[in-house]
């Protein structure tokens, strides 16, 4: 089975069967039997040990023979194949800036939302996307490193705890996968937003602003400016590679900040946020 | 596309720095199998010294590229720990060698390009290790924890402590005070091997060459692990070629005979032929005729060393590479340690792995 996740082909070796329907799920006709391109990762997702596969059972993500992380409880197969997926792109790409950030496209625009904590980053992704905005990326913002463009990528958006239920009372027709108890961040389901069709129209576009969401009950949608060095810290402090790329990375986010906006955000209503970044940004 | 013709085009780009004429999708195989021995990026450096890069289809060389941009980072962390190392055991007055990987990096020979690594290897005298390991202790690198039983061992039986790692940078640093276990019954006179010591650029001590070389060899072959034995012979034959000459070939000869590595000598340099076609000058062929005639090393040499350094990967390995493997972790553990040792060491360990089998790895994790 390979999949197509837009910037990177993945070959996908052997999983359990719910992981195989999960896939189906989430990629649709990314799915590709065969590919005259060659694939960039071989994954595959293991039961641990013979008696494990019956008493507590555990899987473990493979990129080729070696697993990255600890095996993991079975009923968190799925979440794990995400993150390993993640894992290969973030720990073996350095020939772009990849910062930990959802990414969204208007009128060929794209605003990068850098993972700060509380940004509540994947619930804006989901409505954003599911509100006529393009997802590029709920998770990694891949960055050229001369164009300084943003590349679109095909994966779910990863939601968590309330938000799922939240996204489902919005969005009462999204695909989801099942929920995943308890893993290390919580209850986890994985929402489709695009069709793989929609996504092949994707191309990779400017970044106009970098914004620093952060939700609080009961406030005011107020955007404010911050300084050019606190935007550049808050983004090298974001980047999967910057320690990797070092002065090439330097550079990079340097370039990128003086030619965007850094912009934070205090938000209680989304719609509410994403008037004010359609106004502002004039998308 | 079948293994022995993935094989062959990779020992092809790996050691002669040809580049395959086959279709862009078997580039698959051999990406993900240099991947998996770490030798993606040595492959770009070798390849762009010969200017052939831009004969490489994008998709192999965006991989190699991108594994060369992480190799870089991490010549330069390591030139940067083996600083503030230098200067912790300066300030105790303990001398110190770097050796392996750190030691290639610190006198920049052409095997440092591209070459990841796992740890940093420093030699200091067997008197000076507990100070050596206070210093460090104080300069913020710790002791591994390792089980008891393990700990143990090092202590009682190796040749070097638990690794240490820096609390800030998680850089592991292996400190030994000699080359080989002890009770391998072949413990090595550290000062034969270090007589010819070299002072370099920055004020660090390496190993002359041929004791770099001859080190290298020893490890690869008294090793029960050659999960990166292809790297292995890739440094040794790319060292080799470096500094061909005939005082060379002297100095290395002589070494091995004084330490008794003979054997060790003339199976990797045996390797490193068939691998590379390396030439050996015949005089220093000549010196061979007894391991020429031994029958056994020379099956070790044919059917064992030969199918267990080539990669560990799925996608050129057969039943013949999984056998020569266990006949090296066995032959690895048997020359390192007499049979009352290893006997029940490798109980201990099988214990351990038949528990990790049943229960999962990291079930018993603490």
């Amino acid at each position: 089975m390979l999949i197509d996740v837009g910037q990177y082909l993945f070959r996908v070796n052997s999983a359990p069967s719910i992981v195989k329907n999960n896939l189906d799920l989430m990629y649709g006709d990314a799915i590709i039997e065969d590919s005259l391109a060659p694939a960039d990762f071989t994954v595959s997702l293991k039961h641990d040990s013979l008696l494990r596969k019956f008493l507590k059972p555990q899987v473990t993500f493979y990129l080729g023979s070696n697993s990255p992380f600890k095996p993991l409880p079975a009923s968190q197969s799925y979440p794990v194949m995400e993150w390993g997926m993640n894992w290969c792109i973030a720990a073996t790409d350095f020939n772009r800036l990849i910062v930990h950030a959802a990414v969204l496209v208007k009128n060929n625009k794209a605003i990068v939302f850098p993972a700060t904590p509380g940004s509540g980053k994947s619930t804006l992704s989901a409505y954003f996307a599911l509100s006529g905005w393009k997802l590029y990326s709920d998770e990694m913002a891949i960055i050229d490193l001369d164009t300084l463009q943003v590349m679109p990528l095909f994966r779910p958006v990863c939601l968590k705890n309330e938000s799922i239920s939240l996204v489902k009372k919005w969005f009462p027709q999204s695909i989801f996968t099942g929920i995943a108890k308890d893993t290390q961040k919580g209850d986890v389901a994985h929402l489709r937003v695009n069709s793989f069709a929609e996504y092949q129209t994707f191309s990779p576009v400017d970044v106009v602003a970098i914004v620093f969401p952060k939700y609080q009950k009961n406030s005011q949608t107020e955007p404010y400016k911050i300084s050019k060095i606190a935007g550049f810290e808050k983004l090298a402090g974001n980047s999967f590679n910057y320690n990797i790329l070092g002065n090439t990375a330097f550079d990079t986010i340097q370039r990128l900040v003086e030619q965007t906006q850094q912009v934070e955000m205090n938000y209680n209503d989304l719609s509410d946020v994403d008037d004010l970044l359609t106004s502002e940004f004039t998308l | 596309m079948n293994k022995q013709k993935i094989y062959s085009d990779i020992e092809n780009l790996v050691f002669h720095n040809e580049i395959p004429t086959i279709e862009l999708k078997q580039w698959e195989s051999i990406i993900h199998v240099l991947r998996e021995v770490n030798l993606l990026a040595a492959c770009y450096f070798r390849l762009e010294t010969e200017d052939k890069l831009t004969l490489l289809p994008s998709f192999a060389l965006k991989h190699m590229k991108s594994a060369a941009v992480y190799s870089s980072r991490q010549s330069e962390q390591v030139t940067f720990e083996c600083k503030l190392l230098q200067k912790i055991l300066d300030s105790e007055s303990i001398p110190s060698v770097f050796l392996k990987g750190a030691s290639y990096t610190l006198r920049k020979s052409k095997n440092s390009q591209g070459r990841v690594y796992s740890d940093i290897d420093l030699l200091v005298a067997k008197k000076d290790i507990s100070k050596a390991e206070q210093a460090l202790t104080k300069h913020a690198w710790c002791s591994k924890k390792v089980s008891e039983y393990d700990n143990n061992y090092y202590r009682e039986w190796s040749h070097e402590i638990p690794p240490m790692f820096n609390i800030h940078r998680g850089t592991v640093l292996d400190l030994h005070h000699n080359i080989l276990l002890p009770i391998s019954g072949r413990e090595v006179n550290v000062e034969l091997l270090t007589e010819n010591c070299q002072s370099i650029d920055g004020g660090y001590t390496v190993l002359g060459y041929a004791a770099t070389i001859l080190h290298s060899i020893v490890h690869l072959i008294i090793n029960e692990d050659v999960s990166n034995g292809y790297r292995d012979i890739l440094d040794i034959t790319t060292l080799i070629k470096e500094n061909d000459s005939p005082e060379f070939w002297q100095e290395i000869t002589l070494l091995a005979s004084k330490l008794g590595f003979n054997n060790e000598l003339y199976l990797a340099l045996s390797l490193s032929k068939k691998y590379a076609n390396l030439t050996i000058p015949n005089d220093v062929w000549l010196t061979f005729s007894v391991q020429q005639n031994n029958s056994k090393l020379n099956f070790l040499l044919n059917y064992v060393y030969y199918f267990a350094l080539q990669p560990h990967s799925p996608a050129v390995q057969t039943l013949k590479h999984k056998i020569a493997i266990n006949i090296v972790y066995l032959l690895g553990h048997l020359q390192k340690m007499p049979l009352k040792i290893l006997i029940p060491h490798l109980l201990t360990k099988s214990f351990f792995s038949i528990r990790d089998q049943i229960f999962g790895k990291h079930h018993f994790d603490k």
